[in-house]
This record gives C-alpha cells, structure tokens and sequence, in this order.
C-alpha cells in the first residue's frame, strides 16, 4: 500500500509537471504565433510601402524623362511670346576651379 | 440450537464477505497502477502531439510571414546617374469565371468598347465556358479597370499581378530591351540580367546615360526626317573603361507594347551587320603604319584606278596623283589604302583584323553581338576590299571595340553595359604600338581639320574621325543609290577619351548637301551634334589647343603646298 501511495504521488507530480510545461509551451507557441502574425503585417506593410516608393521612382523618372521635359519645353516655347530663346548648348562653358 | 446453527451462518457470511473483500482489495491495489500507467501513456501522447502541433505551427508560420518579401522578382535597372530604366510594378490584370457571366455576348460588346485591341470572338468564346477562369485582359489601365468596374458584371474581376515597367518608354527600347508577361527577360539587357544571380533588393546600374542617349536619338530622328533615310544607328562609348554610354537604333519601339512583326524591333547595333565603307581605313591604315615604322615616309600612285582580280577599284573623290599616307586618309583613298595593303601583304591585315576581333562576334557581359559577315577563303582580293571595308561586314560594336585601342596605348578595352568602379581593369592584349596609336590620332585629326570629316568638328574638342560611305550589296554587286553612310570620332584626339558611331541607312542627297548622301554631309554632322551635347553635359573644358598646330607641323611636310597652307590656317584657330 505504501509503495502504491509512493506511485501515486510521484505520478501526480509528474503530471503537475508536465501540466505546467505543456501549458508553458502552449502560452508560448500562443505568443510566438501572436509575434508571427504581428511579422506578418510589419512585412506586408514593408512590401506595400517598397511597392509605393517603386511607383513613387517610376513616376519621378516618366516625369524627368528627356523626352517629356523637351516636350515641354517645346510647348512653354510655342506659347511664348516674348522672343526669348534658350540657351544653346555650344554656349555654355565650363569654368574651372582656378582659372 | 437453532439459533446456535444462525450465528455460525451469520459467521460464516460474515467470513466470506471478508475474504472477498481482501481479493477485491487485492485485486484494486493492481488495477490502479494499471490505470495510472494507462493515464500516462495517455498523457505522454497528448505531451508529444501538444508539441509536435506547437512546433510545426512555429516553422509553418515562419515561412508563411516572410512570403511578402522572399518572393524572387526582378532587380530595378537604373543608368549610370541612377535613373531609372526599369522596374517591376504591380499591374490589374482582367480574368473572368464564365460560369457566373449571365449573358457573354453583351459582356463581351461592352469589354470591347473598353478594351479595342480585344478580339471580339476569342472574348465571347472564353466567357462563353465552361471554365472557372478565364484571363481577359492583362495590364490594364486603373482608367480601364474604373471602367470595368462601372459595368457592374458579376463574374469579372482583377488580379494584381507583377508586370515589368519602362519609365523612359522607346529611348531604351533595344538597349534595355524588354520583359514577357512572366517577367522573364526577352532581348536586351533584360534579358542578360537573367543570367546572372541577382538580389531583386538591389537595382543594376548600367554605363548608359540618359542624357547622352536623349541627346543621341535626337540627332538621329533629325537626321532620318532630314535626309529621308531608313533609319540610323549610333554607339557612344568611353574608351577608357569599355563602357558604352549610349546605343540607339532609330525607328525604335514602345517596350510596352510587343509586336514581333514590328521591323523596329530590330537591334542594329546589336544585331546588324553592315559593310561599313571607309571607317575601316583606320585599321588597315593603323594596320600598315605598325607593321613597318617607316611606313609614313612612303608614297603611292593614285594617278589611275586599279583593275585587281577582275575588279575596278577606285576614288570616290580622285586627285589622280602621286599621294602620301595622311593624303590617302584625309581623302579616303580606296586606291591609296589597297595600294597601301598590297605593301602590308594580305595575310598580315587578315592577321591584323583577326586580333581587333572582327572575325568573333563582341561578347558585352553575357550578351552576344551578330556574327561577322567574311569570306572564308581570304583571297588577294578580299583582303583588298577588306582594307576600305567592303566584302566584310561588321556590327557597331566591333567598330568601337576596336576603337579602344586609341585611347589605351594600342590596348583593347572590353566593352560593357554596367556602370565601371574604376578599379577593374578589363585590357585585352595590345594590339598597336603607342607610335602607332599616336600616328593615329594625328591622321584622324587631320581628317576632320581639313579632310572628308569637317563638318564633325566641334571647338573645343580636337575631334579626330573618318567618315565612310558603303554602298549597300545588291544581288550581283552594290547599288550607287542605296548608301550607309557613317561618321566615327574619337575626342579628344591629343588623348581620346570618348568614341562616337553614327550610321544613317539609305540618306537622300538634298538640296542643301549639294545632293551628296556620304557620309561626311550626312553623318559627320550628326556626330558633331552629339558630340556638342556631350560637352555641355560632361562639361568637357576645351582640349589642348596646341595640338592643331603640331598636327599641321608633324603632316603638314606630307602635303601639297596649298593643303599644308589650309591646314595652318584651320589649325591656328
């Protein structure tokens, strides 16, 4: 009887034990799933803003693209009316530091 | 006696209850370690299966949160001054399931008045069955899709998907080429980053320059409405580090929209393969010059054309004279230059031609240029027609490959299309000596100061280049009024720094060029408009501007006496 009382106990112990653990391992894959989620969004909101900025870049460079600047600057020319020319290329210089 | 015989009764039940008793409780004192092990056993499976869920939930949901950004696209491509040339969007794509479209014939008519490229028949046929999906449109405009969306049909709807976008539309169309519906690249260097094992977080910078390339087109397209010509090529490279700065093939192409049947599509820089006329003088010039150091001292009769294996060889411009090296280049004399092979031997210019690399395709990073068009038996002839660029035919970049060589002591440069730190040197073995690279330099110079090349003179430059003029090859021999007419400069010429190909297909004489189409009225100019530009955006200050007069002072001695007095006047400029 002694030795059933003995086994009794030391299984109980060892189910509180493992109770606890299992409980402290659910508690944690509970959070570690709460933080996984929470990852989740953060990447999702990281994609979104990345996606934004490339659209952002793309739209800087269609609007500072050579070929629509001098389609503007050929409009600003022919609305123009004060006679002003621009500056041509061949009259620009360069001048060194120095000199 | 009775009641004697009932209290040994009562006894006797009473000691059979309690013998029973003890093997019931004999019997419970091992049953409950059986069902404490049973519980454990249990509890052990309920322990093992809490962890194996808890722990795979763990990997799952790891590789589940990384999705949004582990996912492989394509890395952006920016030009050398980090603008960008291309890059990966998400784009509304229309699909429909058939099965919940009411009526698809009038579905159909409205998608159309949307969407005008759509095939009316295909349409109806798709929304017409059985199937669960069925794509309808890709890329579409949100100008589209707002439209869509207005019609109200159930059954149709959008999908996001990753499409390659080109901010510069057609001025990089063959260089940076383009990408299918996959993203998978189809030509350019599109296609080559697909080569190699790129980051998509990090963005290819390439040698070109927008600028350089805006510039570049423009003088083409005015130069092809001008002269009414077919089209143009042009290659802008520095010659230092290989990098190429601009390639444009001119009619080019909307990236955006793929039309295989387009004949724009064609890259001819790239791609093409042209006889390139008198531009190859400056080889087998150089060629002859390093072969014999006192080669430049040497004269040759000019007075007649030559009859050489069944063919006439003549001048386009004929002095009918005896003429010295700088003359027969200034002048682009195809006499002078055969006469000039003839003295070199035709197994030392093929020797010659073979290390510029005119007999390989170019290989720029993982791309490939078209093969070289060459006789494979090199008879005499062929080395002749060869020396002023007939009977072999070459795309642009083996023309500036080899022009490398001027600008890096007689050393070849590989080219590339990917910007260039400074510290990686890619020369190829030498192939001209630095004498004769600097003879070189002076003829080109004086070609342009005085000779066919005037009108791609820049001040400020010291441009130093030769024209050409092909006519192009016809079934049984060449047509006078189908011409490529080319320009290539290198400049500064005192120490070359950048190199610039023009090519314009099939120019039209007009009246302000006197009805000339060669390549010194058509394609030197275009060169000089580019080369201007370059100035202003590289703010290149003014060349040396002694070396005019030592050009004149070191050739001047090998010219008529009227020449050399021309020439003193333009060098004291």
């Amino acid at each position: 009887m002694r030795l059933n009382r003995r086994f009794f106990i030391s299984v109980c112990c060892l189910s509180a034990v493992l109770m606890i653990v299992l409980t402290g391992l659910y508690i944690g894959s509970l959070a570690v799933h709460y933080e996984e989620g929470r990852i989740k969004r953060v990447m999702a909101e990281i994609a979104q803003e990345q996606q934004k900025q490339r659209e952002l870049s793309a739209e800087w460079s269609y609007l500072n693209s050579p070929q629509r600047l001098k389609a503007l600057v050929d409009m600003a020319e022919e609305s123009d009316d004060t006679g002003l020319d621009h500056v041509h290329k061949t009259s620009v210089l360069t001048i060194e530091r120095g000199q | 006696m009775s009641a004697l015989y009932r209290i040994n009764q009562i006894n006797s039940r009473v000691l059979k209850m309690i013998s029973r008793k003890g093997e019931a409780l004999k019997k419970a004192s091992l049953r409950v370690p059986l069902i404490m092990t049973a519980f454990v056993f249990l509890f052990t499976v309920v322990a093992i299966r809490v962890c194996d869920v808890s722990l795979s939930e763990q990997g799952g949901g790891h590789s589940n949160a990384y999705v949004a950004v582990s996912i492989k696209g394509k890395p952006d491509i920016v030009d050398r001054n980090g603008m960008l040339l291309a890059t990966t969007l998400d784009v509304d794509s229309l699909y429909a399931d058939p099965v919940h479209i009411e009526d698809p014939k009038t579905t159909a008519y409205e998608l159309k008045k949307i969407f005008p490229d759509l095939n009316l028949k295909t349409t109806y046929s798709r929304l017409a069955s059985k199937q669960r999906f069925a794509w309808i449109s890709r890329r579409v405009t949100p100008a589209q899709k707002t439209a869509v969306m207005a019609l109200g049909i159930p059954g149709l709807d959008f999908k996001s998907e990753p499409s390659r976008f080109y901010p510069q539309q057609n001025l990089f169309a063959h260089t940076v080429g383009y990408s299918g519906l996959d993203q998978r690249g189809l030509s350019g260097i599109e296609r080559a980053i697909d080569q190699l094992d790129l980051d998509a977080s990090d963005a290819v910078q390439v040698s070109l320059d927008s600028r350089v390339q805006f510039s570049v087109r423009e003088a083409l397209v005015d130069t092809v409405e001008r002269f009414n010509a077919k089209g143009a090529v042009s290659v802008v490279v520095d010659l230092k580090t290989g990098e190429i700065l601009s390639s444009v093939s001119y009619p080019d192409f909307d990236p955006h929209k793929i039309d295989l049947k387009n004949p724009a599509m064609f890259d001819q820089a790239m791609q093409g393969v042209f006889e390139l006329g008198s531009v190859m003088k400056i080889f087998s010039t150089a060629s002859y010059l390093d072969h014999d150091r006192k080669s430049m001292l040497r004269k040759f009769d000019a007075s007649a054309p030559l009859r050489r294996g069944g063919f006439n060889i003549h001048d386009y411009h004929p002095l009918n004279r005896v003429m010295t090296v700088p003359e027969i280049f200034m002048h682009s004399s195809n006499i002078g230059t055969v006469l000039m092979t003839e003295m070199l031997g035709v197994e030392n210019l093929q020797e010659r031609y073979r290390s510029f690399g005119f007999f390989d395709p170019v290989v720029i990073d993982s791309m490939q240029t078209a093969s070289p068009i060459y006789p494979k038996q090199w008879r005499s002839i062929n080395a002749l027609t060869a020396s002023y660029g007939h009977g072999i035919a070459l795309t642009p970049y083996h023309l500036m490959q080899a022009m490398t060589v001027f600008a890096n002591e007689g050393a070849q440069q590989n080219l590339t299309f990917l910007k260039q730190s400074g510290s990686t040197s890619r020369v190829q073995s030498q192939i001209l000596s630095k004498d004769t690279v600097q003879k070189m330099q002076l003829l080109m110079r004086l070609s342009t100061l005085d000779g066919t090349g005037k009108k791609a003179d820049v001040t400020g430059l010291n441009v130093g280049g030769k024209t050409g003029t092909a006519e192009k090859a016809v079934k049984g021999g060449y047509n006078k009024d189908r011409l490529l007419s080319s320009y290539v400069a290198a400049f500064p010429s005192n120490d070359p720094h950048y190199a610039v190909f023009v090519m314009v297909n099939e120019p039209q004489g007009i009246k302000e060029t006197y009805g000339y189409a060669t390549g010194g009225w058509v394609a030197a100019p275009a060169a000089a408009r580019i080369m201007a530009s370059m100035k202003t955006l590289y703010g290149i200050g003014d060349a040396d501007s002694q070396y005019d007069l030592r050009v004149a002072g070191d050739l001047g001695g090998f010219l008529e006496p009227e020449t050399r007095k021309s020439l003193f006047v333009h060098a004291s400029y």
